[in-house]
């Protein structure tokens, strides 16, 4: 049985992989961008693998490029597997966008059209990448500066149906909900109401940067309040404390900022599962066996 | 419109090999929405930051040396020049600058971008100093005081007609205004046993007691005639790259107090310093702009 992937965590990264060694903090999980790792030696290797020794760790890449039309990456899939059976994670992601294009990474996610063909594509590939990893694949919404021409459908629409054609779950980034929603001018809450949470393994919380008109998916923290309020919204319609991951991955701040924001994301989830139907009648059961 | 056609049609733009006036109608129509014209540039800039990120770190003292010769557009013209002709292949970011040092000996050879005459070296040397700081690990590598006598796998030499190293390490940061002296040299690069990266200059009897521990000839006083100097002396040296985790195994017991007292290797190799390791480490990653990387 894989190892249970629960609670709050954060993104590993470089700048404060060594203090994570040391911090008497507690954080339940990381997660790691096997890009940034996995073809080290050296220090770089000794630090992941004290890491994945401390923490329950889980992969989550940039680079599967699982819209693209080129053949599936088969060394970034099988360094992946090899990840994940290091650190028996019950789960791997990446991300719904291109990151490839006529034979070339670009290492950037770019945006797929909203179309019945990219849904049917996506699908094909992302159950062919999960079957080459053998573990499940979770599928993490991006952002999208602008939308792609041609499009069928809306963007909850085209991630309910991708969802829809292959056996996937949902890593699904509250802050690029919110990114989206603002870029786009939708309302993020009832866009949240659309998508079928019992599939999502995974939440991602993070901060973002406005230039001119338009907000990037910088991981510039700290969070800011409508996204908190979009998470709250999010756990309080799921029900459950779904696992959910502080990502800061530039201008990264001390240690202990990075596990403030996991701090407040465990109280914000704590708050919006107190008097939830379903754990009052955990409480209820439980008081029933004790007697 | 299909993927196959929008890759088509903005696969170009994003490679830097067409422009944004012809990509916006092909890709919207005549009649493009204005912001989405302006948003498309974002992909466009990201795109190349992350070509310039591929090589900016790795080869920073050439970066470095090429702005303090000309300016920051010559650097990013070889960037762009090298992806030209080397297009981006790995998912690790850094691994796609392995043939960057052939592009820039192309260059010189062609006297464009009025690039120094030792820059072909320099990038040599970085991508060495990155290979070995990035190695993969070798179990052979952590019995180090086990088995017979190895060569350790992090090991590279490397010839240089510059003498790279004390320019480098006289210099300040970035004040790189001077030029390398022409002094011929093999550079030894390897990770010792804290996994820091080190390179020196090897000497001549560095590299025979390589060869022999390559060929597993005895460290005997036969093999120190053979190479002209007292058997004390070969066994002192082959202490000293011993210590310093050049050559892992069991030393022959023949070494004597004398020979443990010579100061070694680490007298006279560089570790190098944390924020050329670290910069040499340039995570890719890739949201919206910035490498995840770290």
């Amino acid at each position: 049985m894989a190892r249970l992937i629960s609670g709050i965590g954060v993104g590993l990264r470089r700048p404060f992989a060594a203090e994570l060694l040391k911090t008497k903090r507690h954080l339940d999980f990381l997660e790691v961008t096997p890009e940034n790792w996995v073809m080290y030696g050296g220090q770089r290797r000794s630090l992941l693998s004290a890491c994945m020794d401390r923490f329950p760790t889980v992969s989550h890449s940039v680079s599967l490029s699982v819209g693209g039309l080129e053949p599936l990456d088969t060394a970034l899939m099988d360094s992946v597997a090899t990840l994940c059976e290091q650190t028996d994670a019950p789960f791997w992601s990446d991300h719904i966008c291109y990151s490839s294009v006529l034979g070339q990474p670009t290492h950037d996610l770019l945006p797929l059209p909203f179309t019945h063909e990219a849904v049917h594509h996506v699908a094909r590939r992302a159950a062919q990448a999960q079957s080459h990893v053998g573990r499940p694949l979770l599928l993490e919404n991006a952002t999208y500066c602008v939308p792609m021409p041609g499009a069928e459908l809306d963007e909850a629409g085209f991630l309910c149906a991708i969802l829809g054609a292959v056996d996937c779950g949902l890593l699904l980034d509250v802050n690029n909900v919110y990114v989206n929603s603002r870029n786009h001018g939708y309302d993020p809450f009832l866009f949240i109401d659309r998508l079928p949470l019992d599939r999502v393994g995974q939440l991602h919380l993070a901060g973002h940067t406005l230039v001119d008109d338009v907000i990037i998916d910088t991981h510039i923290g700290p969070i800011i309040e409508p996204v908190w309020a979009l998470y709250q919204h999010t756990i309080r319609r799921a029900g459950r404390l779904i696992p959910s991951l502080i990502e800061w991955d530039q201008e990264i701040p001390a240690l202990d900022v990075v596990l403030d924001e996991l701090e407040r994301a465990r109280s914000v989830a704590d708050a919006a599962l107190m008097n939830h139907p379903s754990h009052r009648s955990r409480s209820m059961e439980h008081r029933k066996v004790e007697r | 419109m299909r993927l196959a056609a929008l890759f088509d049609t903005i696969g170009p733009y994003l490679l830097g090999l067409s422009s944004h006036e012809e990509t916006v109608p092909s890709l919207f129509g005549a009649a493009a929405d204005p912001q989405h014209a302006k948003r498309l540039r974002i992909y466009e800039r990201f795109c190349r930051k992350h070509r310039q990120e591929a090589l900016d770190h790795v080869f920073a003292h050439c970066r470095a040396t090429v702005i303090s010769a000309s300016d920051i557009a010559t650097w990013e013209s070889l960037v762009e020049q090298y992806f030209r002709c080397h297009p981006m292949h790995h998912f690790e970011l850094n691994h796609n600058g392995r043939l960057f040092p052939e592009l820039v000996a192309e260059e010189l050879a062609k006297q464009r971008f009025g690039l120094p005459p030792y820059l072909a070296e320099l990038a040599d040397f970085e991508w060495w100093e990155w290979q070995t700081y990035t190695a993969a690990d070798s179990v052979q590598d952590q019995l180090a005081e086990q088995g017979p006598l190895r060569v350790s796998s992090s090991v590279e030499l490397r010839p240089f007609q510059y003498d790279l190293i004390s320019w480098l390490d006289s210099d300040q940061p970035g004040d790189l205004a001077s030029s390398p002296e022409v002094h011929a040299s093999v550079v030894l690069f390897w990770r010792d046993r804290d996994l820091d990266l080190r390179r020196t200059a090897a000497s001549q009897l560095d590299m025979f007691i390589l060869k022999a521990v390559l060929e597993a000839v005895p460290m005997q006083p036969a093999l120190a005639e053979q190479l002209g100097v007292s058997h004390s002396a070969l066994m002192r040296t082959a202490l000293d790259l011993h210590r310093a985790g050049i050559v892992n195994g069991v030393m022959p017991a023949t070494v004597t107090e004398d020979t443990k007292t010579h100061g070694g290797l680490h007298e006279h190799s560089i570790e190098v310093s944390e924020p050329v390791a670290s910069a040499v480490a340039c995570d890719a990653a890739s949201c919206g702009g910035q490498k995840v990387r770290d």
